[in-house]
């Protein structure tokens, strides 16, 4: 904890904010009547901006503050559960996933979203049994297209705050 | 780091799961039953759907059974008949698997 800047916590206050509204702007979009639990992934896109920015250790810390306190606020401790291990896990894999030059935003976006859904019904069958891997294919197509549509997202924000994300101190 | 919106891995890796899941999604429904019909005497008692959990307790005048759905699969969780070979059945979900009760003259037959 040494070193911290005002600065410091404006910026992760300010990361953790926005990837919170974005949390809330998905949860308002009701998508589950493809499967139970499908949503768009718009709270992944910061955790995917900071990835490509490379600032690896703040996109898993970002990314698990931002899991804690949405459940505060609209989640049980029963989704916490689902959400926290899933998180973590699509975060580290993404990141070893940036490891390989020749993927693409896109392609970082689709993997993170296949291990999300993967680690979430591996969650549900401990919880509630076998069936859920019945929704597999249902999460996992639509998890590809809204990885895709965040990796595409996170793409266009990375050219639009190029100019000033030099100026920002991250870390 | 310069990174490209989306290269032919990405895309490789997009179809890749695409053919995962419609590959998963095939295997699953061509083995997995849908509804379990139980008779008695050949007479059609109950058509249960295996996606809804509920328990039903069939009397007849041999006896009775208790039918159990959950998570998927149909059983028979206990029975007055004297060998309680379709308590020991388990639980079955498969198109094709069935569950009979000869001393009650019952079966449970997955479609």
């Amino acid at each position: 904890m040494k070193n911290i800047s005002a600065k410091r916590i404006a910026i992760y206050g300010l990361l953790t904010a926005v990837a919170m509204i974005f949390g809330y702007v998905e949860y308002l979009l009701p998508l589950s009547f493809i499967a139970p639990g499908v949503k768009l992934g718009l709270a992944n896109l910061i955790c995917l901006y900071l990835i490509c920015l490379d600032k690896n250790h703040l996109a898993l810390g970002i990314n698990v503050v931002r899991i804690l306190l949405s459940a505060l606020l609209f989640a049980t401790p029963f989704s916490l559960l689902f959400s926290l291990t899933a998180g973590i896990f699509s975060v580290i894999v993404m990141l070893f996933a940036k490891k390989f030059k020749s993927l693409g935003v896109v392609g970082i976006s689709v993997v993170g979203s296949a291990v999300h859904n993967f680690v979430q019904l591996i969650v549900a069958n401990f919880t509630m049994g076998q069936g859920v891997w019945f929704y597999l294919p249902f999460l996992l197509t639509a998890g590809t297209v809204a990885g895709a549509l965040v990796g595409a997202l996170c793409f266009v924000m990375l050219g639009k705050t190029k100019n000033i994300t030099k100026y920002i101190q991250f870390n | 780091m310069k990174r490209r919106l989306i290269t032919v891995i990405d895309v490789a890796i997009i179809v890749f799961v695409v053919v995962f899941s419609l590959v998963f999604s095939l295997s699953l429904f061509k083995n997995q039953g849908t509804v379990a019909i139980v008779s008695v005497n050949d007479n059609v008692k109950y058509e249960l759907p295996l996606s809804v959990n509920t328990q039903k307790t069939i009397t007849t005048e041999y006896g009775y059974n208790k039918i159990v759905v959950k998570n998927g699969k149909i059983s028979v969780l206990s029975a007055d008949c004297r060998d309680g070979i379709c308590v020991s059945r388990g639980g079955i979900n498969k198109k094709g698997q069935s569950i009979v009760c000869l001393p009650h003259k019952m079966i449970i037959e997955i479609k």
